[in-house]
This record gives structure tokens, C-alpha cells and sequence, in this order.
């Protein structure tokens, strides 16, 4: 069983790409003011509230 | 006892492959030829060097296909031959190997060449595919083009070089078999200016450009198409693919519609639910593109407001 765990987690280390920094950050979702045309309806309506919020 | 596992292992699995064996007997959902029988395949018009192409929803599909400038709902693609009277798709691929250093994008150790898979086999990969006739060119030669290099094992083109002739990438390979057999030279389009995709490509080395599929083949005049789906659940995905690319302008950033888990790309909860809907949408709708599209954008404007035209 210990020998599964082992194998499963060193599959996982090897399976997984390094990616740089600067390319994981454009995976990144940011919530600051960045445009973003696939906000949900509650998504756009939170930001414009933390946005009317630092405004004031 | 194990001996006998593997015999029965082996008895069944050769009756299953038997039985699919022949790209006709195949029983996908959804099969239909828009053209007479050619001849070469029992009584469909299937015939070598004719160009196959093929739509796909995997993450990574969805995101190359927001690249071009000139939205195309295909993926990949390869040319379609008929050896010893079955049906094969001749292909360029390859895999990335081990690495890992950051910095050594996994296109560099990328390794691959010219293959042969089993038509049904490639078929079954993807959502949907579609075969077309080669744009102007002389399917004989284009079928000759892909023999030699399946033979020669051209290897796969790492970094996406259209101007380098010793190794091709999957639009290339087809593109350079059209041309061998006097079609037209492929449009070659630079992608659309995004700084988010620019940053991506670069680390991988890839040229912004790509090969306009719509200069391969007549993309409105496919003569078989061929899915697990309805042409509705189809209509819809190349439907979502070009909101996505619609909505995705010069301004926004890869990270809107997809997060990377460590391996790939996964579609974020907002992106995955308009396809989802959009989908199960399809399902209750005839097969008319203008009805679907229109359903789909509605369904995005639900979920993300209204865009644009």
C-alpha cells in the first residue's frame, strides 16, 4: 500500500509540466479591474461593488 | 490460471477489434456521406487523399482555437488513405518527454512523426470529424505525398515552422500533401494580437501565426461527417468555440477562461457551464446553424451579459 502511495506521488511529480512564473500567471484569474468578458452576473455585480467601495 | 486470462483476455479483445475492424461496420451515432461512392470503399465515398478534420471540446483544443484571426471550428488533421482495403488516417504528431526545468518549454522535447491510425480509431478521439476533397489538388498525388513521409518518418515540427521542410506539424503535413498535388499554397495568418497568448507562445517557441484551414478544403462542403452526436450537438460546440473567440479580444487574459492544474489546461466552472448548457440546449433544437447560434449566444449573454454585435 505504502509502495502505491510512493509510486502515485512520484507519477504525479513526473506528470506534472514546470511551468514558468510569468506563463502560471496568465492561468491566473485576476479579480482586480483586468477586463474580463466571461464574468458571471453576480461576478460583475461584486466587482462593481468593491469598485464603488474603494471609489469611496 | 493466468495463461488462461491472457488467451481469454486476447480472444476477446481480437473479437471486439475484428468486429470494428471495417470503418463501414462501424456503428457510430451519427454517420452521413454528402457525396456518391468512390469506388475504393465499398459504397461510401471514401477515398486516399481526401483531408480529414476534426472538432474536439478537450481544454486545450478550445484554448489553440482562440489563436487565429479567422475563427475555425477544426483541430487537427490528416489525409485519409485506404490500404489493403481499409480505411487509415496518416497523421503528424508527437508527445512531449520528460523535463524539468521551467525555463525548457515542454515543445522542446516534443518527439514524433508521420503515423497510421486506424480511421475509426482517430474518429473516435474527437467530437466530431469531417472529410473533405482536397483543395485543387490531385488526390493520387496527395495520397503519394503522405506514403512517402509515413515511410520516410518525417519527424513532427516542434516549433511550428512552416518555412522548414525537414519536419511538419499536423496543418502543415496536409498543407505541403494539397500542395505536392498542385493545389494552392496554404494561407499562412498571423494569430490575433493578445498579450496573454503572446506570453505563452513565446515560452513555448512557437511562431504567432497559423495555417488557415478554410484554404485547405471547401470547409461548407464536407462529403462525410461522422460523430458520436447529433449535427445539433455539433452546430452548438463550433457555436460555443466561436463565442469564446468572439468575446476573447486583444484585452483579455488566458487565466478568464482557464486555469492550469499542473499538467494542462482545465476550462474554469463559468466556461465549462456554457458549454454544458449550451450542449444540453442542442439537444431540443433541429439541426439549423443560424437557430444554434443564436440559442448559444443567448445562453452567454445570460451567463456573462451581453457582447459586442
Amino acid at each position: 500500500m505504502r509502495l502505491l502511495v510512493i509510486g502515485s506521488l512520484a507519477l504525479m511529480l513526473v506528470a506534472c509540466i514546470p511551468v514558468p512564473q510569468r506563463v502560471q500567471d496568465e492561468f491566473s484569474r485576476y479579480d482586480g479591474e483586468r477586463p474580463n468578458n466571461f464574468l458571471t452576473g453576480y461576478e460583475r455585480a461584486d466587482r462593481e461593488e468593491a469598485a464603488q467601495e474603494t471609489a469611496e | 490460471m493466468r495463461w488462461l486470462t491472457t488467451v481469454l483476455t486476447l480472444c476477446l479483445s481480437g473479437a471486439l477489434v475484428g468486429g470494428c475492424t471495417s470503418f463501414k461496420d462501424v456503428s457510430f451515432a451519427n454517420y452521413q456521406a454528402f457525396a456518391e461512392p468512390s469506388g475504393e470503399y465499398f459504397d461510401t465515398p471514401l477515398a486516399s487523399g481526401q483531408i480529414i478534420m476534426t472538432g474536439s471540446k478537450a481544454p486545450t483544443d478550445i484554448l489553440l482555437g482562440l489563436l487565429p484571426q479567422e475563427f475555425s471550428p477544426y483541430i487537427h488533421l490528416g489525409v485519409v488513405m485506404i490500404d489493403d482495403g481499409e480505411p487509415y488516417v496518416y497523421d503528424e504528431t508527437g508527445d512531449p518527454s520528460l523535463n524539468l526545468d521551467p525555463e525548457v518549454p515542454p515543445t522542446s522535447t516534443i518527439e514524433g512523426m508521420v503515423r497510421r491510425v486506424p480511421l475509426e480509431r482517430f474518429v473516435d478521439r474527437y467530437f466530431y470529424a469531417e472529410i473533405f476533397e482536397p483543395a485543387g489538388a490531385d488526390r493520387a498525388k496527395v495520397a503519394e505525398f503522405a506514403r512517402y513521409h509515413l515511410a520516410a518518418q518525417t519527424p513532427f515540427d516542434r516549433y511550428f515552422d512552416y518555412n522548414d521542410d525537414s519536419a511538419f506539424f499536423c496543418a502543415e503535413f496536409v498543407a505541403r500533401a494539397i500542395e505536392y498535388g498542385g493545389g494552392t499554397r496554404a494561407t499562412i495568418a498571423p494569430n490575433r494580437p493578445n498579450r496573454s497568448v503572446s506570453v505563452v507562445m513565446g515560452w513555448l517557441g512557437v511562431p504567432e501565426e497559423t495555417i488557415a484551414t478554410s484554404s485547405l478544403v471547401d470547409e461548407s462542403n464536407p462529403i462525410i461527417r461522422v460523430s458520436s452526436y447529433s449535427d445539433s450537438e455539433i452546430l452548438a460546440l463550433n457555436a460555443v468555440k466561436q463565442e469564446f473567440h468572439r468575446r476573447f479580444t486583444a484585452d483579455q487574459t488566458i487565466g478568464n477562461l482557464f486555469r492550469w492544474d499542473g499538467l494542462r489546461p482545465v476550462m474554469r466552472i463559468n466556461a465549462e457551464r456554457f458549454l454544458d448548457k449550451s450542449l444540453a440546449k442542442a439537444k431540443d433544437l433541429p439541426p439549423d446553424a443560424q437557430i444554434i447560434q443564436a440559442e448559444v449566444r443567448a445562453i452567454a449573454d445570460y451567463l456573462y451579459g451581453k457582447f459586442g454585435g
